[in-house]
């Protein structure tokens, strides 16, 4: 096996690796994400002041940070009750922030849940805010995360819809409806989303 | 005859017939495989009036480089290099069959022929043939012939004539002889078994042998190795998509670094496509930068100086997509085998959807040839060819930026191009009318084929009776049974109307206008199956007007996907969504959601299918009834016992009492006491 030497620097006094700078940024995005990542990692070990990352349990997650991300969570919630959605994009903004600034090296398993609460929540709020493209970027996620919650697919089309993508839209409604075939307002939409379809072949 | 164990072809009588033959076996399969070939494609452009091209009202930025392919595609067609080698086979067979027909056999000992011999008819009397023996006896007997000028061959020579005349004349007459020659073919009975080698013996046994040798040594040691090895290579550099390796491969490393987070356009996939080893083939200057952007500079229709290397890449480029398409599939990932079916389209149509938003909307429409992005109102919502076939909200001229004769022939183009609408699609297990588990299953999807131009769709209660019974409902025959698929493949080719005008590969079209199916489960949206073609349906139904649509006039295609893997063992629901997309146009796509209804009915037991009684309770049947718990007919115990219980005992006492009679005088004795 032939073996490649990265154009890669490392620095004792930051402790962190460097890509060096005569190679041009665009021809190493790759090598540059995955650099960041290292980084990331190395610096949560060196917080962490022990020789091994603690074992993942259940427990064994920074509490605090989940009791900010539900205060967080609760005012931004408190914020679309006044619709004011975008303000509660802000604040579920931080939320999500705060929930993916834990230690690497923590279990992700029980803290998933707030992560997907936030998106959701983050979603909807733009969403209501008519910011379809952001709210379509947190719906794919969402999707990915949770692709068995009927919600999830409920949000991805009443985007794609907004955005005049009227078949992903259909084919949304209908994969929620594959989890939860009596859900009122997929059905809704998908009858609305139907007629919108019709209307757009001139077919009415 | 001679020193050597072997004969050598010196009269040059058999080389031709062994070269002959060399040349025919291969020569006369290739010739009928080439015009069968031939002749199906004369058929084929005969019975249609399709694919026809519409450069008469539309010539696309660089058309005289199109053509320019297409002309140097058909001469190559013609005068390729196995159409050539086939022309010069037949060559060497007439000039064989010129020389073959030249030879004259010389007598010898391996063709006895004593009536040519004798130079007479075979069914001469036997005085004709003494006669002729007479005469030629006088002319080559040793002492009648004058030797003295002869040389020593000369004199063998007619020595064996005498000898020969004298066997013949013998094989006609003696009995004994006569007898030889019928069995053996020879007048002096058996002789042992000869090999001959097709060459004459100079090439052997003379000067030239060494040549001879080294061509022998050239054929087995180096051509034939490098033949077999370049073959092989041949085989091993392709995959079974019949793509290079190395671009399969490059394929593969795509896939496995796909990011389900990022979001993948056009331009990526035309990034990835352009390093495949294909290119190169092409001119091995090109840089998959270059071929990037090539491609990107053909969807964006600019022109370009070097026309015709684009085309040249360009032409490619689809089949390398849809292998793509294949091993994305592999991998499972929807995404991009949508994206990649997306760009697919892109290159037909040469279409950058990806360009701008306003692009992206108004795909459907900008594939039309004659249309321009900068022409277009686009402040109109018209988005779907439908919507400008049947309710555009202001003039299609107006709307499209071109005049009445144009905007004619491109809505004649726009009817043209098929949609498709499904009427059910469903999951069948031949023979059953529900999907057990663990069963081999295969998704039917009966639909039709429309035109843009079409309202809504049908009912089906309207649909003809001909049409239903035998296109909606199938046959449930033994042969449909077994292979289901057969409906599909007795459909016709899908054929289309009009060429696109940019994409030069006319023959890549014609194999590819269809529709692919990916089959998705809506749990996790990835592919389960490998994704099929729809390449036959019946496309008559774009013609009808709406009236004949509506009423009755529609054929019912069928396209059936077989499972690869059984149905899962557990009984529930499985959801799914069938994913039909266009390989060539925009806006002929349907999505269609599916659930699989695993059931475990239980076998009907058919009772009165034949007339059989339940087994009785009490018979052998009956117990292994029982055991299986089937039904059994009761028996009424209690009257049984009551009439027939007595009898029997009654019986088996008088079957002891003869048998055992002094223990019951014991008995009867220990009883007194």
């Amino acid at each position: 096996m032939a073996t490649t030497v990265l154009p890669i620097t490392y620095d004792s006094t930051s402790k962190k690796v460097s890509l060096e700078e005569t190679v041009p940024l665009s021809s190493s995005k790759d090598l540059q994400l995955e650099i960041s990542q290292i980084n990331t990692l190395y610096a949560d070990f060196i917080k962490a002041n022990s020789e091994f990352p603690p074992p993942p349990s259940k427990e064994a997650f920074t509490k605090n940070l989940s009791m900010m991300v539900k205060k967080m969570h609760e005012s931004a919630t408190a914020l679309m009750r006044q619709r004011q959605f975008a303000d509660a994009a802000k604040k579920f903004d931080i939320a999500l922030g705060l929930a993916s600034a834990r230690s690497k090296f923590e279990p992700f398993q029980p803290t998933m849940s707030e992560l997907i609460i936030c998106l959701m929540g983050r979603c909807d709020a733009y969403t209501n805010a008519n910011m379809f493209v952001e709210a379509l970027e947190d719906a794919e996620v969402l999707v990915l995360l949770g692709s068995q919650i009927p919600d999830n697919h409920l949000r991805r089309g009443i985007c794609n819809l907004n955005l005049g993508e009227f078949l992903s839209a259909k084919s949304d409604f209908e994969r929620g409806l594959a989890f939860n075939s009596k859900h009122p307002i997929l059905l809704k939409l998908l009858e609305i989303c139907l007629k919108i379809i019709d209307e757009e072949n001139g077919d009415n | 005859m001679s020193q050597s164990r072997y004969e050598y072809d010196e009269n040059s009588e058999t080389w031709p017939y062994f070269l002959l033959t060399t040349v025919l076996v291969p020569l006369v399969p290739a010739t009928l495989s080439k015009l069968y070939g031939f002749v199906s494609e004369a058929t084929d452009k005969d019975s249609s009036s399709s694919f026809r091209s519409i450069k008469k009202w539309f010539k696309p930025y660089n058309d005289k480089e199109i053509e320019k392919f297409k002309a140097s595609r058909g001469r190559s067609r013609l005068f390729n290099k196995s159409n050539c080698l086939v022309a010069l086979g037949w060559l060497l067979t007439a000039i064989l069959f010129l020389k073959i027909s030249s030879i004259t056999l010389t007598v010898s000992e391996t063709n006895f022929d004593p009536w040519k011999i004798l130079e007479i008819s075979d069914s001469a009397t036997e005085k004709v043939i003494k006669t002729a023996y007479r005469k030629l006896s006088l002319k080559f007997h040793p002492d009648k012939v004058d030797t003295s000028s002869m040389s020593q061959k000369e004199i063998d020579a007619v020595d064996a004539a005498y000898v020969l005349i004298n066997k013949a004349y013998k094989a006609l007459t003696d009995e004994t002889v006569r007898e030889n020659f019928l069995k053996y073919g020879n007048p002096d009975g058996p002789n042992e078994i000869k090999h001959g080698i097709a060459l004459p013996k100079f090439l052997i046994d003379g000067p030239t042998s060494p040549f001879l040798v080294l061509i022998y040594v050239l054929l087995i040691a180096v051509i034939l190795p490098l033949v077999v090895s370049s073959w092989w290579n041949g085989v091993k550099s392709k995959t079974k998509q019949n793509i290079h390796v190395n671009t399969a491969d490059h394929f593969m490393k795509v896939m496995i670094n796909a990011n389900p987070s990022k979001m993948i356009l056009i331009d990526d996939i035309l990034e990835y496509v352009s390093h495949a080893a294909e290119y190169v083939e092409i001119d091995s200057t090109l840089s998959s930068k270059k071929v990037h952007s090539l491609l990107l500079s053909y969807i964006n229709r600019e022109p370009t100086k070097d026309e015709s290397l684009r085309l040249n890449v360009v032409s490619i480029t689809p089949r390398l997509l849809s292998a793509f398409i294949e091993i994305a599939a592999a991998f499972k990932n929807t995404d991009y085998c949508i994206k990649l079916v997306d760009a697919h389209r892109s290159i037909i149509q040469a279409l950058n959807i990806d360009k701008d938003a306003k692009t992206h909307k108004f795909q459907q429409i900008l594939q039309l040839p004659g249309t321009d992005i900068s022409k277009i109102d686009t402040t109109q919502n018209i988005l779907t060819l439908g919507k400008l076939l049947k309710k555009p909200t202001i003039e299609p001229s107006k709307f499209l930026g071109v005049d009445e004769a144009t905007v004619k022939n491109i809505q004649d183009y726009a009817k043209s191009i098929p949609l498709i609408e499904s009427y059910e699609c469903s999951f069948k297990v031949p023979g059953e009318d529900f999907v057990p588990p663990n069963s081999s299953s295969h998704i039917n999807l009966k639909f039709i084929t429309k035109s843009p131009l079409h309202k809504s769709r049908p009912e089906l209660k309207d649909l003809a009776k001909n049409v239903i019974e035998s296109q909606f409902k199938e046959e449930e025959s033994l042969e449909n049974l077994k292979d289901p698929l057969k409906v599909v493949e007795e459909q016709k080719d899908i054929v289309i109307d009009n060429l696109p005008p940019f994409f030069p590969d006319e023959d890549y079209i014609k194999q590819n206008c269809g529709w692919v199916a990916f089959l998705v489960a809506q749990r996790d949206n990835k592919i389960v199956e490998i994704p099929k073609m729809i390449k036959k349906a019946d496309l008559s139904n774009l013609k009808l007007t709406q009236e004949q649509y509506i009423k009755s006039e529609c054929q019912i295609s069928t396209f059936k996907i077989q499972l690869q893997s059984p149905t899962p063992s557990a009984v529930g629901e499985y959801q799914f969504r069938l994913i039909i997309r266009n390989l060539l146009y925009f806006g002929s796509d349907i999505d269609i959601p599916l659930v699989m209804k695993v059931e475990d009915k239980p076998m009907d037991v058919q009772k009165d299918v034949y007339g059989i009684e339940d087994p009785d309770e009490d018979s052998i049947a009956g117990a292994m009834a029982q055991l299986r718990g089937e039904p059994v007919k009761k028996i009424a115990f209690e009257n049984e016992y009551e009439s027939s219980g007595d009898e029997d005992s009654d019986e088996e006492e008088e079957l002891w009492t003869d048998i055992d009679t002094d223990t019951e005088v014991e008995e009867d004795a220990v009883d007194e006491k």
